[in-house]
């Protein structure tokens, strides 16, 4: 399909030819039709009406040519275009080649006026074209969740296949998107090839709520799409989660992944005032915003959704969750422990909810928060669904600005808890709607205990301030800035004049060459060096245990694996930068005590005993880009012997079924829905 | 099988003359031969005053690189360590690293006499004559073809997907071309025991009395496994517990593997597939005729060619890295491997040789999984004489010699209805593996550290491993809880070469 023709008549800002009267700008969002969650639901008659969604995601315009990729670049303009067929934009490019049929569809153009006319084709499931909008639809906008929480751009993780340390070709612009690439009851991520590969498969005999046999396209479930995309974005800003050490990492992932899903359906104005209306406003009983995946759940057999963070059906009836201590140490399989921080974080969110609605059914019922039998008032609706969105958006937010307060390495639900309470006393130092209380409480509840910590108070909860005495971190703030000055010339950085440019790739290239600046430079000072321990649990001298990895230096080896910008808006309306600086280590771990203890020292011979496994650790540090003041480091111990006896526990202990046996602990891919052996 | 039971010394002399591997007086003695990752034993039995001569598999997962016939060594051994005679051939399952022998050594084997191979003892699960062990052959048949196929198809072998599915097919034999070396290998061994116009094999199946072995009055044979039970058969996953159907695979994957081969292959797929192939094929493409696209029709298109890319000689191509040929077909045969694969291990021929006069037991269990290991318990043995049946926790109880199963992998040795009942003060263990072996194939778990270590805190340090030169040369107590006694007892009754470890249990208190 040509660039269609009204589209270019309206050229955008800076192109604009001078005879041009007046200046139409390009619209800030695009709107597309979706299914709200999935088809098995435009069946039902109760649901069919809000089924339909349509989303604004954000309008893409000067996209960036890849190298040796796909040319959206118009040379002559030196602009590039608008989002091309495919869709391929700047952040994602849907290609639809279905390898087990052998097939290719053509891809959809959304900037065709009969498309741009109408938001997009209808939904459908017997139309490719649209599977294509859809899974961009719904990508995009959970990347626009995260870019608004975060203040910065989402960069996918860089390519980990290849030896050039160049940025042009480390530098992964699109994450690719195969909406029918598997025949299979599955979905994922692969971070190897930095796609998503979507399956279809034929639903079980059992089914109960589409066709038995009919298909089910895990493409069109706005759930599964945005839980993969969300592995994808997470595996971005930390690539070492990919690291299992213990059994919360991979269930983090997991757990993140289905909570950033669960929220976005808040945003789908139609179906939450369906189901505030269905429930009378109660979210904890049951309904569609709280749960996961509803066709997918059936159509493998199941009674309901595939998770829910709210109840459940046994023996064919819905009983809510009740939370128990136990939950959290009872579920030792990967999904079934990340739903454990998937439902607690969903209580915090109704408890917030709960406290605000409880004002407006006061309001609605005279003050007596009873409110009479029937439908509920259209306005009453109306603002508590508001109420609802606002609290979930809130609550995302929250959620995703944490991932900057956890360490690099070794995630627990513990961490979580304490990097979401610090995060959100950061942007909300007062607290008055008693978020972080809702958030310390359904933790409790289900027994996610951090450890180090007393009590479960806000001052207890917030990780500590680094030490008086750390080492002055002005340089990064220099190196931030592009004000260092390495060779002491003129010059600054390489990348410094690209701090502000818009392109991701120089955004990307910055990152790289600061890491490298702080890695060479700060890293290398002996204060820094002297002070690594307390500061950052890190061994950066010398004296550090020779189990600890050395750089050709002889000094042990460190590798910076972020230097990024966490923006944020405070209560009063400042706009506060922080960087986040993310450092990791490796050191030798053996099973047996005494044999650590004789590798430590030194005295076994490496070649031979190369260690039975990796222990990792690694610090983030968030320091205050205006002043280069260190506000947190928060750290896993390189010489936490506790930590490692822990991780040789982890590492002894067999691991998941038979695929670990074979096919050793690490999974092909990581980030599939289910898990192949589930 | 009826045959006469002979009673006297003398019967047995002239039944079972001796060769020069002798067991203590009463005893039984086990070399296990040191091929490296795969198992071969050979057992001698005390028969009156003659010796009843077991040989249990005869394979190795890959040859070892530094002697590669080695297995020619070891069934040349067996020859002349026996007088060319074996009582009874044991195949335990259809897994190459118990077979090969009877393929990479075949000459060897034939150089045993007709008829000098007195029986050959297969799990009931071999035979064609029980309509369950069809069922379960014709599935695991088809499922072999399909992962063979599967793999044949790679257009990247060297995949990570890939390449583990081909290692873990190397146990089945659908690695190399050409059809069932596996299968080949096995059938070889059970045509051995013909002679005199029967064809002298026993297709065991568990309970019930123990083994009739004319002639072998002090030594019981009772067969623990496989179970007589789909289900069980089936069950091979410690924690889940679940059950697979190892040939559920579904048209669907048929015809799209066929169809993808013929595109291949450059041929007219319509042409190429059957009418059956066809209707799945067409039935399994989720859209509508006008909309399918196929290479040829978008291979000038200015979208696909430069995106994706055809599919033969393209590592050059820019986005050759993440397309997603094999995704869809390693993902399923890999599956289907690891299923196939435990299925198979699951129907090990499992024995138990209990010595009469001391009551000791050795174990022998084969590759058998948790399905398998549960099964024991599920029955009993009823001896002729005796008023109360032995069961499963009695034969463990008094299991003296274990030989772990699957190289000493984590789901082949069951804790609790398995090694936690073995409390006899005297057990020894024995594995018949090989950590380097394993880790050129990727089995980083295998050995297992933790089963190792329980072992080694069960057995007081007596664990033999055929990759280890133990205990020969060790000076020192292994275990802090094992006397000097019985350091010293253990270290007699063991003897290491390069060949084998041999262990002896003796016959008398």
């Amino acid at each position: 399909m040509p660039p269609n023709t009204p589209a270019r008549r309206v050229t955008s800002k800076g192109n604009t030819p001078a005879k041009t009267p007046r200046h139409v700008r390009w619209p800030s969002s695009r709107r597309i039709r979706v299914f709200a969650f999935d088809p098995s639901l435009s069946t039902q008659f109760e649901h069919a009406p809000m089924n339909e969604a349509t989303i604004t995601v954000p309008w893409e315009q000067d996209i960036r040519p890849d190298k040796d990729s796909y040319k959206t670049w118009n040379p002559a303009s030196g602009k590039g275009e608008s989002l091309g067929p495919g869709p391929v934009g700047e952040y994602l490019e849907v290609i639809d080649y279905d390898p087990a049929s052998g097939l290719f569809y053509d891809p959809v153009n959304l900037n065709a006026p009969q498309l741009l006319a109408q938001d997009g084709l209808p939904p459908s499931e017997g139309n490719p074209q649209f599977h294509q909008q859809m899974v961009y639809a719904v990508a995009m906008r959970t990347i626009e969740a995260f870019e608004r929480a975060l203040g910065r751009k989402v960069l996918w993780a860089p390519r980990d296949d290849i030896k050039s340390k160049k940025p042009e070709d480390l530098f992964v612009r699109r994450l690719r998107i195969y909406p029918h690439a598997l025949r299979e009851a599955n979905a994922y991520y692969s971070p190897h090839k930095k796609a998503l590969l979507f399956g279809y498969f034929p639903a079980s005999e059992s089914n109960s709520t589409g066709t038995p046999g009919g298909i089910v396209f895990t493409c069109l479930s706005h759930d599964i799409i945005a839980h993969e995309v969300t592995h994808a974005i997470l595996d971005g800003i930390r690539p070492e989660f990919q690291e299992t050490t213990n059994l919360d990492v991979p269930a983090f992932h997991e757990a993140f992944s289905d909570i950033v899903a669960l929220f976005q359906h808040f945003a789908m104005p139609e179906a939450l005032r369906h189901q505030v209306k269905k429930t009378r406003g109660d979210l904890s009983a049951q309904n569609l915003l709280g749960e996961l995946a509803h066709q997918f759940g059936t159509a493998a057999g199941g009674h309901g959704a595939l998770r829910s963070a709210i109840g459940r059906y046994e023996d064919g009836i819905w009983k809510p969750n009740v939370p128990s201590q136990e939950d959290y140490a009872r579920h030792t399989e990967c999904h079934a422990r990340g739903s454990v921080l998937v439902a607690a974080v969903f209580e915090a969110f109704l408890t917030i909810y709960r406290d605000r609605a409880s004002r407006l059914i006061g309001l609605a019922s005279n003050g007596s928060g009873r409110l009479p039998e029937g439908n509920l008032h259209p306005a009453l609706v109306e603002a508590l669904s508001e109420t609802a969105a606002k609290v979930a958006g809130h609550v995302l937010n929250i959620c995703i600005r944490a991932l900057d307060y956890c360490a690099p390495v070794d995630i627990t639900f513990g961490d979580y808890l304490r990097a979401l309470i610090t995060a959100d006393r950061d942007s909300v130092p007062e607290d008055p709607r008693r978020y972080r209380l809702a958030f310390g409480e359904a933790f409790r509840r289900r027994g996610i205990f951090p450890t180090g910590v007393g009590s479960f108070a806000e001052d207890a909860l917030v990780w500590n301030d680094p030490p008086d005495d750390a080492p002055s971190a002005e340089l990064l703030r220099d190196i931030w800035y592009g004000w260092y000055d390495p060779d002491g010339t003129q010059s600054s950085t390489k990348y410094a004049g690209q701090i502000l440019s818009r392109d991701r790739m120089h955004t990307f290239a910055h990152m790289l060459s600061n890491q490298d600046l702080v890695h060479s430079k700060w890293l290398k000072r002996d204060d820094v060096r002297n002070a690594s321990d307390r500061l950052m649990g890190l061994a950066l001298s010398k004296q550090a245990p020779a189990t600890v990895y050395r750089a050709k230096d002889g000094y042990p080896d460190v590798e910076v694996c972020s230097f990024r910008p966490a923006r944020r808006i405070t209560q009063r309306g400042d706009s506060v930068t922080d960087i986040v600086l993310s450092l990791t280590q490796r050191r030798r771990g053996y099973f047996d005590p005494a044999v650590q203890e004789q590798a430590d020292a030194g005295h076994i011979d490496f070649h031979k005993h190369p260690g039975d496994f990796e222990f990792l650790g690694g610090c983030t540090m968030l320091i205050e880009a205006a002043t280069g003041r260190i506000r947190y480091s928060i750290s896993k111990n390189i010489l936490s012997v506790s930590r490692l006896r822990r991780q040789a526990e982890f590492f002894g202990a067999p691991g998941d079924g038979l695929r670990s046996m074979y096919f050793g602990r690490h999974l092909d891919e990581p980030f599939a829905f289910l898990h192949s052996h589930d | 099988m009826a045959r006469k039971p002979p009673s006297t010394a003398a019967t047995s002399v002239a039944q079972y003359p001796a060769g020069r591997f002798v067991p203590p007086p009463g005893g039984v003695s086990v070399r296990m031969y040191r091929q490296g990752f795969g198992d071969c034993f050979l057992i001698a039995v005390s028969a009156g005053q003659g010796v009843f001569y077991m040989v249990i598999d005869c394979g190795v997962i890959k040859k070892p690189a530094k002697d590669p016939d080695f297995l020619s060594k070891v069934v040349r051994n067996i020859r002349e360590e026996t007088g060319g005679r074996i009582d009874a051939l044991v195949v335990t399952h259809e897994h190459w690293d118990h077979l090969s022998g009877f393929s990479s050594a075949k000459d060897e084997w034939e150089q045993f006499e007709p008829g000098s191979i007195r029986e050959v003892w297969a799990a009931w699960t071999e035979t064609a004559d029980d309509p369950l062990a069809k069922e379960l052959g014709q599935q695991r048949r088809k499922a072999m073809a399909f992962v063979q196929r599967a793999m044949q198809h790679f257009s990247d072998p060297d995949g990570a997907t890939q390449s583990r599915v081909r290692s873990l097919s190397a146990f089945f034999g659908a690695a190399e071309a050409g059809e069932g070396r596996t299968l080949k290998a096995l059938n070889y061994a059970l045509s051995r025991a013909k002679h005199g116009g029967k064809d002298n094999v026993r297709y065991l199946k568990p309970h019930g009395e123990p083994l009739k072995v004319a002639g072998v009055e002090g030594v019981r044979f009772y067969v623990l496994g496989p179970p007589y039970d789909r289900n069980l058969l089936l069950k091979s996953n410690p924690k889940k517990g679940e059950v697979y159907h190892v040939a559920n695979i579904g048209m669907s994957l048929h015809s799209a593997l066929r169809a993808a081969e013929l595109r291949a292959a450059g041929e007219d797929i319509w042409k190429g597939m059957s009418r059956e192939d066809t209707d799945a094929y067409v039935a399994s493409v989720p859209f509508d005729r006008d909309l399918w696209r196929t290479w040829d029709d978008v291979k000038g298109d200015p979208f696909f060619a430069p995106l994706y890319g055809p599919r033969h000689g393209t590592k050059s191509h820019p986005q050759h890295w993440r397309r997603i040929d094999d995704d869809w077909i390693g993902g399923a045969a890999g599956r289907l491997a690891l299923k196939l694969d435990d299925h198979i291990n699951n129907t090990s021929l499992v024995l138990a040789i209990e010595i009469v006069a001391t009551g000791k037991v050795l174990l022998f269990v084969g590759d058998a999984q948790v399905g398998n290991w549960e099964s024991w318990h599920k029955g009993e043995w009823t001896v002729p004489g005796k008023t109360t049946p032995v069961k499963a926790t009695d034969l463990l109880q008094n299991t003296v010699f274990y030989k772990v199963g699957h190289h000493g992998s984590h789901n082949a040795t069951h804790k609790p209805l398995g090694l936690e009942k073995m409390t006899d003060p005297g057990l020894v263990a024995v594995i018949p593996t090989d950590r380097q072996m394993a880790a050129d194939k990727r089995w980083n778990d295998i050995p297992f550290e933790p089963l190792l270590a329980a072992l080694h805190e069960r057995t007081r340090g007596r664990t033999i491993r055929a990759d280890r030169d133990f205990p020969a040369g060790t000076t020192k107590k292994p275990h802090k809880n094992l006397s000097a006694a019985e350091w010293k007892t253990f270290k007699t009754r063991t003897t290491v070469t390069p060949l084998y470890v041999q262990h002896d249990v003796p016959g008398l208190k």
